[in-house]
């Protein structure tokens, strides 16, 4: 009997000698669309609805994403994935695009979650769900994004600045868009910070694109509470009136024409090449700097 | 600790601080602010000259922030602030003074402030915190000159925040160090209002004396110029701060 | 004629050799089918310090009663002799455990005749008797004679068999693991008053206790330069059964002292440091146990009514004839609170019955308690300053006065001893508890954003918090007889292992929302969740002695929890996206935690004993701070102590400590969440003295004094509110406050007598002094003292007593804290930290008026 409790003693001792050790996982990242890019947007009075009556669909929405980091604070353990990949989120199933897999990662939370939007480059990994021209023309543009849609209202009229309105059922937009951007550190919707790792098995992380910042009438720092979505300043934009707005048309329109206070806010806007918002592209180029986002509706600053 | 303080305590003060003075990581900062304009009144757009008679401005509340992007929900708590809220002449090079900043030591990246209009949290409207200026966040005045006509306007801007609890101007990326106060030291905000007003629409103007046959005009919120100063105080021309000595 | 059994029990005592011979008999008539008791352990009477110099060896004749379960209920001296010798005896022989009587089979109480002889400490080095020859110092009954019917003291020529005795074998398996290592006994708990079980608790060296945020809510607990909040730093208990509640809504290990009765507490057992293998979760400054116990036997009444309207009724059920142990008592509290807003109503009964013989004990406990009041809540420093709210009130803002705590509390328990052969032991228990809390409090003022709609902002931060549990748990330990394989270099190898296990099942729910104080609309939602939890942990402890003067102690613990959280707002939709999903997030995670402990303890003297001590230790997480499927990030504590004892009888009871600690992740109060937020590792490093005597019988004093330098050890974690923190090497730790005193004096004695019943009296005084408390941001909240008096007189069936506390009435900050906060919704808002203070009680006076029936 003494003999055996001496023998559990010393087992136990020598399991919790070993207790440091709390095995590894893997991380996979994943990147995420929001509903609103492949359902779109409606128009309506609610307050998830566009505002002013239009409705928003998106054709492509083609992103050169990655960088990914993950890194433990407390011991500076960091994982890094550098490689870019050409996606459309329109193509994207249900389950998301592995952008990264760390395998054998320690278990433990990883604090610091960061992921990038960067340019496309030749070096970048094209997905079969990108058209050759596609990613071509985002690599030749310098873009991060490829964005392309259109606006349907059946009472629907550009009435660009300083020429009278006109009836537009549809407007389209195809814009390539230079915002490259480092998000993080990421919070999840429950505002934990970053991922944590459990060991023997798979955790997902998601990278996560919103498809209304475009569209909102602030720039939200954290929380987005309170915005309103409105999408005729990007009708108005149609300055040619031949329903497709163009990058050169929205770099025609001061942003004072089209974002005028009350109903649009710009304090706290990302500055874009240095500069603040000056014109329409400049809007749509801050916006679309801000619509990194982590395991869904999880903030990350942005850089 | 009242006056009937036991001397227990003070003798426990007195040993404690012998034993070493614990202190967390940060220290009291106190600095009056400042602000000035550039000395600059005039600026040419397209080959019209515009003159700014004047420029007065009401600034405040402000606060610094560790984060890099302040607003309500990335600020709750900030480093300093300057809760006085003060009119000055922006187009005066020479300082004046608007405020003290108080708080604690650290790295601020960012600042959000009013411009002397708050939408307070739990109010239902923003409001003017200052009834100077007609409730007004700036009012400018001033002429264009063209080709020898000259055309006076007036612009008195409302920089409302956008929502309750929310400041009019977030996210304005500045990084200072704060550090305990020097009495020499002082904060000093540079605001260009010759840069704001650089932005109005000098057509605009022109054609609004031609329509109201006058040759002097207000350029009220549904005016781009209005606008477009309005997004340069909030957003794209924010003023700069730096640490100078008092003056 | 009758016929007894005659004892002979032979001790060691640490100061000197004793021979105490015990002659027992039983007053029952004899019958072939009687047995009288025996003896099983007796514990080593202590000589008086105050007869060292005259260094008598009298015999003391006393009269004890043996209960059916073995224990001694009563016991008093044949005739009066000297005092210290008598007060001596009697408690030496109240802790024996006999074999109780017995007829026809069946265990009966029996009355025992009873010597004891005192061996002066210089008689240590005389000629051992001959019952030095006896191989084991551990527990055992030598022969007994059958039947014996007669009894005689010492020298009678009567039958006589022999013991060796030790103390109880559960007592020494509880024995100190290291130099800070507290029993805080009774007299010391009596010296001052108390007026509630954290004041109780407040006696123990290095502990500040204060409830800052009201009664209703737990207390705040400093121990050593930890800030435990409401218990997560400390593992608490009452008779065994734990406090502490996980996951709690206000705090990890939520523990609220208001279900003990103070009166009714016999002695606190304070593990400072986690030294000992029967530590579990929480146990990260150390562990605490109350132990309940009435000493004072008899059906007692006790009402008391003082300052602030308030009114207090204790009555105590503690029949004579039974063991200290059993006894039923329950009290009610009114008050009206100092300052504002702080009235309410608290109830509390305790019950717990102890039965069985010598070998089997067992006991009931059981607990009930409820309470409601209201909070006057923080105040901010400015505000007192400029006059706009005083020191002792509310903010008169409608949120503010609607804030209140309702704590409801049950617990049952139920526990079984198994007492062996050689120190050998077995124990059992299971235990079952409920407990509901609500608590309504603002701490900031007007700040929060509604998040199920932003745009309902500005109605007020009153925090609303739920919190309802169930826990059900066990515990199995058991202790091998001690084993001696071999000696080394002559001196014996004795040593005894001990097996154990715990476990525990706690079924939560939780909520917090923030209401509108003008019309009790519910405005926000933060928290609505579901948490399984359960902890099983198993620990191996090894008692190993080498010869006389080494011991070695100590093992390892591993727990192993598991959470289970449904978050029903986890992935919460906000109201400006479109639902795509059910809002909810339901994860589980498991958690292995592990670690050694171990005491080196060297008595190179009777008088004096040197501990090393070192041990690891663990707090569990919140469960709702867990993803799904994490291995559960305990928080790690490293404890090491180095220390000594002295004990020179009841003169003086010394001991000085050093120790150090490191924890992977200290936590801190949030006062924007009502809850817990991290900050880092930090380490504490620091020093402990404690002095205890009692150079005469009617008086007794104590003082310690602590002091510990408490540092964050890296940066705090950056995140998008603040990237890079600053930090400076070696900075405080908030909220701890590095020099802790206590002092506690106390005279108690027979001042005369008054037709024919003795009229006693006495006057204590203890002092409480507390130092500057850095606080966040580089504020400072001030050092304080604190003097609290109590004075009585008995006669017969009657005292009257008068309890002050806070002689001086100093103004103090109970707590203090610094955040943002706004109180003044209509102007424009400081968002830098300001102070915040919770007042502590100013000069109070309570009067109570005891009877007491036999």
């Amino acid at each position: 009997m003494q003999r055996s409790l001496i023998q559990s003693l010393l087992l136990l001792v020598f399991l919790t000698s070993c207790s440091s050790a709390t095995g590894v996982g893997d991380v996979s990242v994943r990147l995420g669309a929001e509903d609103s890019i492949t359902l779109g947007l409606t128009a309506g009075s609610a307050a998830e609805d566009v505002v002013d009556g239009w409705d928003v669909t998106y054709s492509k929405f083609i992103v050169a994403v990655g960088g990914i980091s993950l890194r433990q604070q407390s011991t500076g353990t960091q994982f890094d994935s550098l490689g870019v990949h050409i996606v459309d989120l329109m193509a994207l199933p249900a389950t998301g695009f592995e952008l990264a897999r760390f395998a054998g990662v320690p278990a433990a939370r990883y604090d610091v979650f960061n992921w990038q939007i960067a340019i496309a480059s030749a070096s970048a990994t094209r997905e079969a769900s990108v058209a050759e021209a596609d990613a071509a023309r985002m690599i030749a543009d310098g873009c991060t994004y490829l964005i392309a849609g259109e606006l349907t209202n059946a009472t629907g009229q550009t009435c660009s600045p300083g020429t009278a309105c006109v009836d537009a059922r549809t407007v389209r937009f195809d814009l390539c868009i230079p915002a490259a951007t480092t998000f993080g550190p990421c919070n999840d919707p429950d505002g934990a910070a970053g991922v944590a790792v459990s060991a023997g098995g798979v955790t997902n992380a998601e990278a996560t694109l919103h498809g209304d910042h475009l569209f909102f009438n602030l720039f939200p720092l954290g929380d987005e509470a309170t915005i309103v979505r409105r999408a005729q300043w990007l009708a108005n934009s149609d300055t040619g009136h031949d329903g497709i707005v163009t990058r050169a048309e929205l770099e025609s329109l001061q942003a004072a024409q089209l974002f005028t206070s009350p109903n649009y806010s710009l304090a706290g806007a990302p500055t874009v090449d240095g500069h603040g918002i000056e014109t329409g592209w400049d809007w749509v180029r801050a916006q679309a700097r801000t619509q990194g986002h982590f395991q869904g509706e999880g903030e990350c600053p942005w850089n | 600790m009242s006056r009937r303080r036991s001397w227990m305590a003070l003798l426990l003060a007195v040993l404690a601080w012998a034993l070493g003075c614990e202190q967390t990581g940060r220290s009291h900062v106190l600095a009056p602010v400042y602000a000035a304009g550039t000395g600059v009144r005039d600026v040419s757009q397209n080959g019209d000259t515009i003159h700014v008679d004047r420029a007065q401005v009401v600034f405040g509340p402000a606060y610094f922030c560790a984060t890099s992007s302040a607003d309500r929900d990335l600020c709750p708590t900030a480093l300093a602030e300057v809760l006085d809220v003060s009119e000055f002449d922006a187009l005066s090079a020479t300082p004046t003074p608007i405020g003290t900043l108080r708080g604690t030591s650290g790295t601020y990246r960012s600042l959000m402030f009013d411009w002397g209009i708050s939408w307070l949290l739990s109010a239902s409207r923003p409001e003017s915190t200052l009834p100077a200026l007609g409730g007004h966040s700036a009012v400018f005045s001033g002429s264009v000159t063209r080709a020898g006509r000259v055309v006076s306007w007036s612009l008195s801007i409302d920089a409302s925040p956008a929502e309750a609890g929310r400041p009019a101007v977030a996210g304005v990326r500045e990084t200072h160090a704060l550090e305990p106060a020097d009495a020499s030291r002082a904060l000093v905000m540079t605001v260009d209002p010759v840069d704001w007003i650089s932005r109005v629409d000098t057509n605009e103007i022109f054609s609004a004396a031609d329509v109201a046959g006058a040759e002097s005009v207000v350029l009220g919120p549904e005016t781009t110029s209005y606008q477009a100063v309005l997004i340069a105080m909030t957003s794209s021309a924010p003023p700069t701060f730096e640490w100078g000595t008092r003056p | 004629m009758l016929r007894y059994k005659r004892a002979v029990l032979r001790v060691r005592h640490e100061i000197g050799w004793f021979l105490a011979v015990v002659v027992a008999f039983s007053g029952l008539p004899r019958a072939d089918a009687q047995t009288a008791p025996s003896v099983i352990s007796a514990r080593e009477p202590a000589y008086p310090t105050d007869e060292l110099e005259r260094a008598n060896e009298p015999v003391v004749i006393l009269h004890a009663t043996v209960e059916v379960d073995g224990t001694v209920s009563d016991a008093h001296t044949e005739e009066a002799g000297n005092p210290s010798f008598d007060a001596a005896a009697v408690e030496c022989v109240r802790a024996w455990i006999f074999s109780p009587a017995t007829r026809d089979g069946r265990p009966v109480r029996a009355r025992v005749r009873v010597a004891v002889h005192f061996h002066a400490p210089v008689a240590r080095e005389a000629a051992p008797t001959p019952m030095d020859d006896a191989a084991s110092h551990e527990p055992h009954i030598a022969s007994h004679p059958e039947n014996s019917e007669d009894v005689a003291s010492d020298g009678d020529d009567g039958d006589r068999f022999a013991a060796e005795g030790s103390v109880d074998p559960i007592a020494d398996s509880r024995a100190a693991r290291s130099s800070s290592d507290y029993e805080i006994d009774e007299a010391q708990l009596r010296a001052t008053p108390a007026r509630d079980a954290g004041d109780v608790l407040s006696r123990a060296p290095g502990v500040y206790v204060a409830r800052g945020e009201g009664d209703g809510v737990a207390h705040s607990i400093f121990l050593r330069g930890f800030d435990a909040e409401h218990g997560q730093d400390i593992e608490l208990s009452v008779n065994g059964l734990p406090i502490n509640q996980p996951s709690h809504i206000h705090g990890q290990g939520y523990a609220d002292l208001g279900i003990i009765i103070p009166e009714l507490v016999s002695s606190v057992h304070v593990t400072e440091g986690v030294y000992d293998p029967h530590q579990g979760d929480f146990a990260v400054a150390g562990s605490v146990d109350f132990r309940l116990a009435v000493t004072d036997r008899g059906i007692r009444s006790r009402s008391s009514y003082g300052s602030f309207g308030t009114f207090r009724q204790l009555l105590v059920f503690a029949p004579q004839g039974e063991r200290d142990g059993s006894f039923a008592a329950a009290s009610f509290r009114h008050s009206d609170g100092f300052g504002s807003q702080r009235g309410g109503e608290s109830g509390t009964a305790n019950v717990q019955w102890e039965f069985g013989d010598g070998r089997t004990r067992s006991r009931v406990f059981a607990a009930l308690y409820g309470a409601r009041f209201h909070l006057a809540g923080v105040l901010r420093r400015d505000d007192v300053a400029t006059g706009n709210v005083g020191f002792f009130d509310a903010h008169r803002d409608p949120s503010a006065l609607l804030q209140s705590a309702f704590a409801a509390r049950a617990m049952l328990g139920a526990f079984v001893d198994l007492l062996g052969e050689r120190g050998s032991f077995a124990q059992l228990g299971v235990w079952a508890q409920y407990n509901d809390f609500r608590l309504q409090a603002n701490y900031t003022g007007y700040t929060e954003i509604s998040r199920v709609d932003p745009s309902w902002r500005g109605r007020g931060d009153l925090i609303e918090q739920s919190n309802e549990a169930g826990s059900f748990g066990f515990l199995a330990r058991y202790r091998s007889e001690r084993w001696n394989p071999f000696s080394i270099l002559g001196a014996p190898l004795g040593a005894h292992v001990e097996v154990g296990l715990t476990g525990r099942i706690d079924l939560t729910s939780q909520r917090q929302n923030l209401l509108d104080a003008t019309n009790n609309q519910t405005w926000d939602e933060r928290v609505r969740a579901s948490i399984r939890s359960s902890d099983v942990g198993a620990y191996a402890d090894l008692d190993l002695r080498l010869g006389t003067y080494v011991r070695i102690r100590g093992g390892a613990r591993a727990d192993l929890l598991y959470f289970d959280v449904d978050d029903a707002l986890g992935n919460f939709t906000p109201r400006f996206r479109r639902e795509s999903f059910i809002p909810g997030y339901r994860r589980s995670a498991m958690g292995l935690a592990a670690g050694p402990r171990a005491t080196l303890e060297v008595s190179p003297a009777p008088w004096l004993t040197l501990n090393a001590s070192y041990g690891q230790g663990y707090r569990s997480p919140q469960a709702r701070t867990l993803s799904d499927g994490e291995t559960a990030p305990y928080t790690k504590v490293h404890s090491g102590d180095l220390g000594i004892r002295f004990q020179l009888g009841d003169l003086l009871h010394a001991s000085v400590a050093g120790f150090y600690t490191t924890l992977s992740g200290d936590v801190a109060f949030d006062p924007g969440e009502g809850s817990l937020r991290y900050l880092g590792p930090s380490s504490r490093v620091g020093a402990a003295l404690s002095l205890r005597s009692q150079p005469v019988r009617w008086l007794t004093g104590s003082l310690s004094i602590t002091y510990v330098h408490a540092t964050l050890d890296a940066p705090p974690l950056s995140s998008a509110e603040d990237p890079s923190p600053p930090y400076r090497s070696g900075e405080a730790l908030p909220y701890v406050p590095p020099l802790v005193l206590r002092a506690d004096v106390s005279a108690r004695d027979r001042l005369t007598d008054l037709e024919g019943s003795a009229v006693t009296g006495h006057l204590g005084v203890g002092v409480t002094a507390v130092s500057n408390r850095p606080l966040p941001y580089g504020e400072s909240s001030a050092a304080f003292g604190l003097f609290d008096v109590s004075a009585g007189i008995a006669w017969s069936a009657l005292s009257l007593d008068v309890d002050v506390l806070n002689l001086t009435d100093a103004h103090y900050a109970a707590m203090e804290y610094a955040y943002t906060s706004n109180w003044s919704p209509t102007e424009i808002p400081s968002r830098v930290p300001a102070r915040h203070f919770a007042a502590g009680a100013p000069f109070s006076m309570m009067v109570s008026l005891g009877v007491k029936l036999p």
